[in-house]
């Protein structure tokens, strides 16, 4: 997933206006739905909201993550009314009330649009004490259970953040940032992705992807080196799976521990001797550099 | 012929004990779709978190254990994969879908053979193929963008020698 400053601002700004609804009760939040167009109009809110602050920011930037793991999985946002595709730049925010602390969103996939099919999946996001509860299932409420996922924002937020303000992630908060994706990737796009795709009458995605995370670590610790170093290629959850120090120093052994009784360990030392000299050199670079 | 009729007479008791145990202590397994598949204690033994229940509840009667994860068509699956003793042309004959369930369904049973047979079964697709195959064939989403590829690609140059083209 990648971060930067320019995606972000382009929902940011639509924190709800204050001045527009300032009778609105959290209450009727559901039942009144915003006409398309009138987010731009309050880009200038985004840095002085006197009072509701943080919880409301934190929220917002919560239900962007998710939004974007969710468009990962090849959903599109639609509106509610109209049943049409919301383009991606189009306000992140339904709820009408700035006292709100509930967002909710539709998606649908584009076969199905394809299709002229009317099938989506709704998301609701809520604040519950420091908890932002991510809630999700059909539309039409039929057959499926809900899937939901509680997200603690003292946790989450501040890495989350970090990470757009740098563009990037430091290791320590993309371990944080990442342990969120996985968990609203397992519990929540995915079980949506399959709900919808059974509605729809579509084929389900190939496996691997739809593993939970300690499968797919499995699998990862049963391949060699060369392909886990391929797969890191492909996404950036594999890469991320695929950079754990633990699992190269275990491929590293199972690799080179049979050859190394024929090694010259005497040319090898003044290899690594080398290598770790010239890395000690350049080691204030690469930290600051993107590790992978 | 005295001996000969003792050492008969110990055979069939000994099948009769088993015949016996084999009797009372049968496991009924519900799927997820509301099927009863009734199994031997002998295949549940595998399934280590039915045999933690079990060993927990210490019952001698046959017992009933409710699995809401696991669909009929998969549990028979797992049962054909027992019984063939795991061959990995049955594996082979899996669907991919059957292949990833069946995975889950062993991490979540502790099935410990199953699990490693599963997941090898998965990793072997994996391996020896390109990065496009590999996106394609599992339907990954590539979330780098350009540069951020040609960097990676870089950094892991050296595995990028004798791949498959498939």
């Amino acid at each position: 997933m990648i971060f930067s400053l320019e995606t972000l601002a382009g929902d940011a700004p639509s924190i709800p206006a204050v001045e527009k609804h300032p009778t609105l009760g959290s209450a009727e939040v559901e039942t009144v739905e915003m006409v398309d167009g009138y987010d731009e109009a309050v880009v200038v809110s985004t840095n002085s909201e006197p009072f509701f602050g943080n919880d409301l920011n934190d929220l917002k930037l919560l239900v962007f993550t998710v939004h974007r793991v969710v468009l990962e999985y090849g959903f599109v946002r639609i509106d509610k009314n109209s049943g049409t595709a919301v383009s991606c730049f189009q306000s992140l925010d339904d709820s009408p009330s700035p006292f709100s602390s509930m967002i909710s969103l539709r998606y649908t996939l584009p076969q199905i649009l394809v299709d002229g099919g009317s099938h989506s999946v709704n998301l609701k996001f809520q604040i519950l004490g420091h908890f932002v509860n991510v809630c999700g299932g059909l539309s039409d409420g039929s057959g499926s259970s809900l899937h939901y996922v509680y997200l603690d924002k003292s946790k989450y937020v501040r890495p989350l953040k970090l990470m757009v303000a740098n563009g990037e992630s430091k290791d320590s908060d993309g371990k944080e940032v990442f342990e969120m994706l996985m968990m609203v990737k397992d519990r929540v796009a995915l079980p949506l992705l399959f709900d919808v795709c059974e509605k729809g009458g579509l084929d389900l995605p190939p496996c691997f992807m739809k593993l939970p995370m300690e499968l797919k670590n499995l699998i990862l610790e049963l391949l060699p080196g060369d392909d886990l170093a391929k797969l890191a290629c492909t996404c950036s959850e594999l890469r991320f799976l695929c950079s754990d120090n633990g699992l190269w120093k275990k491929k590293f052994f199972e690799k080179f521990e049979e050859d190394s009784r024929e090694f010259d360990f005497k040319r090898l030392f003044g290899l690594f001797w080398r290598i770790d000299a010239k890395m000690k050199k350049v080691y204030g670079n690469i930290k600051r550099e993107n590790k992978y | 012929m005295g001996e000969r009729g003792e050492e008969w007479e110990a055979v069939m008791l000994r099948k009769a004990e088993e015949e016996e145990s084999k009797a009372v202590k049968k496991v009924k397994l519900v799927t997820s779709d509301g099927v009863t598949m009734e199994v031997e204690i002998s295949t549940v033994k595998e399934m280590e978190t039915i045999q933690a229940f079990m060993n927990a509840t210490d019952t001698d009667n046959s017992i009933i254990f409710p699995l809401p994860k696991v669909s009929s068509h998969i549990l028979s699956r797992i049962m054909e994969l027992m019984s063939g003793e795991y061959d990995q042309e049955l594996v082979k004959r899996l669907s991919h879908e059957e292949l990833k369930e069946i995975c889950m369904v062993a991490n979540y049973l502790n099935m410990k053979t199953l699990l490693h047979l599963t997941a090898s079964a998965i990793a072997n697709l994996i391996q020896n193929k390109s990065v496009e195959f590999v996106r394609h064939f599992f339907n990954i989403i590539n979330d780098f963008t350009p540069e951020e590829e040609v960097q990676l690609r870089k950094t892991h140059e050296w595995a990028f020698e004798g791949v498959d083209e498939d």
